[in-house]
C-alpha cells in the first residue's frame, strides 16, 4: 500500500513537473516572441539574413513536402475511394480530398514535416552557435544576436511556410487524382467536377492562415530552444530534441483551437 | 600615470549559491597590456563579459571612458561595445562565413557604411597583421587552432577598436603557437596602440607581455603589480601559481 501510494506520488509529481516545464517554455516563448516583434520594426533590417532563412527553410524543405504530399494524396484517394463507393458517392472524392487537404492535412503535415527539417535545423544551428560562443561574439560587435539571427528566421517560418502548404495542396490533389482515376478507375470528371463547388477560396486562405500560425510557432520554438542551449553537443542534442517535440505539439493543439475558430467562417455561405 | 579607461568599483556578481565576484576592484589604464590572472573557476571569465557588458552585475559599477555601463539600456551598451574588439577563448568565428567575412563582420555592421572595395582592403591589412595573407576564402573549418585564433585577432582589431579583451588567448594552444599569439598581442598594442585586457592563467606568458598583473582568487583582486613585482611578491597564492607543485615521480 504504502508503495503504491509513494509510486502514485511519484507519478503525480512527475506529471506536474512536465506540465510545469510546458508552461515555462510557452512563457519563453511568449516573451521571446514578444521581443522580436519589437525588433522586427525596428532598424536595422537584415534582408539578407531573411532572404537565407527563406532559402534554408522554404527551398530547403520543397523536396520533403513534395514526397510528403504525393504519398499523403495518393494514400488518401484509396481510402476515401474504397469508403465512398460503399455509398455510391464516388462523385464527391476529389472534392473531400481537396477540403481536407485545404483546410487541414496540408497545413498540418506541411507544419510537422518543416518542423522536423526546418525547426530541427534553426535549434541546432543556434544551438551551436550558443555553445561556441558565436552569439557572445555577435554581441561584441554591437550588433543584437536576436535582432540579426532570431527575427529573420522567424519571419521566414510565416512567410515561406503558406508557400509550401499551396505546394503541398497542389502536389496532394493531383496525386490523389492519379490514383482516383488510375487505380480506383473513377472518371476524370468524376473526380474533378465537384472541387470547384465544394472547395472555396476561404477553405484554402484558412489553410494558409494556420499553416503561418504553424511555421510561426516551429521558428520561435526552434529559435528559443537553440538561442538558450547550454552544456556543449549533449546540450544542442537536447534542445533540438525538445524544439521538435515543442514545436509538433503546438501545431496540433493550435490546429484544433485555430479549426474551433475558423469553423463559422467556413460554414458561411 | 595615463588615463584610467576602464574602472570596475566593488563588484559583486553570484549564480545561485555561488557568489563568483565579490566586491572586485581593477583599474585599468589607456594603452596598457592588462593581464587578469586566475585559476579556472575564479571568475575571471565572468569579469570580462561584466566589463563589455554581456553581463549585468548583481551590485557594483563598471566605468567605460568614464561612463557607468551598468546603468545604461541595452542599446546604449550597443554603442558603448564599439569602442572594444573580444578574443574569445574558443575563437567564436562564425563558421557559415569566410575568413575574409569574418575579419570584415565589424565593418559590414558598423554604422558607417564602408565601400565594399575598401573593407576588402582592411582585410587583407588585418590579416596581414595576423601573418595569414591571401587566407580570405579559407572557411574557419579549414584553419588550425592558432590560424583560428589569429582570425579571431584580426576580427577584433578590424573595426579599431580603442580597447581589445582577450579570453585565455593562449589557452590549448602549443609553446611555438603561444609565442606567435603573444608576440602578435604586443604587436597589436605597438602598431594599433590599443589597450588590452587579457584573462589568462598561462603565467608565463602573463610576465612576458603584461605591463601589470592582477590576481584574481576567490571573486577579488589579492595582488597587483609589474611582472617584476609579480615574480618578487610573498603571497602564497602568487607564489604557488608562479612555483605549482612538482608532481611526485
Amino acid at each position: 500500500m504504502r508503495t503504491l501510494r509513494s509510486t502514485w506520488t511519484e507519478f503525480v509529481a512527475s506529471v506536474g513537473e512536465v506540465l510545469l516545464g510546458v508552461l515555462a517554455d510557452l512563457g519563453g516563448m511568449a516573451r521571446l516572441g514578444a521581443r522580436l516583434f519589437v525588433l522586427t520594426v525596428r532598424p536595422p533590417h537584415f534582408p539578407r539574413n531573411l532572404l537565407l532563412a527563406m532559402e534554408a527553410i522554404g527551398f530547403g524543405s520543397l523536396s520533403v513536402v513534395v514526397l510528403t504530399a504525393f504519398f499523403a494524396g495518393a494514400v488518401f484517394a484509396l481510402q476515401i475511394s474504397l469508403a465512398f463507393s460503399l455509398f455510391n458517392a464516388q462523385s464527391l472524392v476529389g472534392a473531400s480530398i481537396g477540403l481536407s487537404m485545404a483546410r487541414e492535412l496540408a497545413p498540418v503535415l506541411t507544419g510537422l514535416m518543416v518542423t522536423g527539417r526546418a525547426g530541427s535545423a534553426i535549434a541546432t544551428e543556434l544551438g551551436t552557435m550558443r555553445v561556441s560562443e558565436q552569439i557572445d561574439a555577435l554581441a561584441t560587435m554591437a550588433v543584437e544576436p536576436e535582432h540579426y539571427l532570431l527575427v529573420p528566421r522567424v519571419l521566414a517560418g510565416i512567410l515561406t511556410l503558406p508557400l509550401l502548404t499551396l505546394v503541398f495542396n497542389m502536389v496532394a490533389i493531383l496525386a490523389a487524382a492519379f490514383v482516383a482515376v488510375n487505380v480506383e478507375n473513377l472518371s476524370v470528371a468524376e473526380f474533378w467536377s465537384r472541387i470547384p463547388k465544394w472547395v472555396e477560396l476561404k477553405d484554402v486562405v484558412g489553410g494558409l492562415i494556420k499553416s503561418s500560425v504553424f511555421g510561426l510557432i516551429l521558428a520561435l520554438a526552434g529559435c528559443y530552444k537553440g538561442y538558450n542551449a547550454t552544456g556543449g553537443a549533449r546540450g544542442v542534442g537536447i534542445a533540438t530534441t525538445q524544439a521538435v517535440v515543442l514545436a509538433s505539439v503546438l501545431i496540433l493543439v493550435s490546429d484544433y483551437l485555430l479549426t474551433t475558430l475558423m469553423l463559422p467562417w467556413w460554414r458561411s455561405s | 600615470m595615463q588615463r584610467v579607461v576602464i574602472e570596475v568599483v566593488d563588484l559583486h556578481k553570484s549564480f545561485g549559491k555561488n557568489h563568483v565576484l565579490r566586491g572586485l576592484n581593477l583599474t585599468v589604464e589607456k594603452g596598457a597590456i592588462q593581464v587578469i590572472l586566475g585559476a579556472s573557476g575564479s571568475g575571471k571569465s565572468v569579469l570580462l563579459k561584466h566589463i563589455i557588458g554581456l553581463m549585468r552585475p548583481d551590485s557594483g559599477r563598471i566605468l567605460v571612458d568614464g561612463e557607468d555601463i551598468t546603468r545604461m539600456s541595452s542599446r546604449r551598451i550597443m554603442e558603448v561595445r564599439k569602442k572594444f574588439g573580444m578574443v574569445f577563448q574558443t575563437s567564436a568565428l562564425f563558421d557559415s562565413l569566410t575568413v575574409g567575412e569574418n575579419v570584415a563582420f565589424p565593418l559590414r555592421v558598423a554604422d558607417v557604411r564602408l565601400p565594399e572595395e575598401e573593407i576588402r582592403r582592411i582585410v587583407a591589412e588585418k590579416l596581414a597583421l595576423v601573418r595569414l595573407e591571401g587566407i580570405e576564402d579559407r572557411m574557419p573549418a579549414e584553419l588550425s587552432g592558432g590560424m583560428r585564433k589569429r582570425v579571431a585577432l584580426a576580427r577584433a582589431v578590424a573595426h579599431d577598436p580603442e580597447i581589445v579583451l582577450y579570453d585565455e588567448p593562449t589557452t590549448g594552444l602549443d609553446p611555438i603557437t603561444v609565442e606567435s599569439v603573444n608576440d602578435l598581442i604586443l604587436e597589436t598594442r605597438r602598431e594599433l596602440g590599443v589597450t588590452s585586457v587579457i584573462i589568462s592563467h598561462d603565467i608565463e606568458s602573463a610576465l612576458f607581455i603584461a605591463d601589470d598583473i592582477a590576481v584574481l582568487h576567490q571573486g577579488v583582486i589579492i595582488f597587483r603589480g609589474s611582472p617584476a613585482e609579480v615574480r618578487r611578491a610573498p603571497h602564497p597564492y602568487v607564489q604557488r601559481f608562479l612555483h605549482p607543485r612538482q608532481a611526485e615521480p
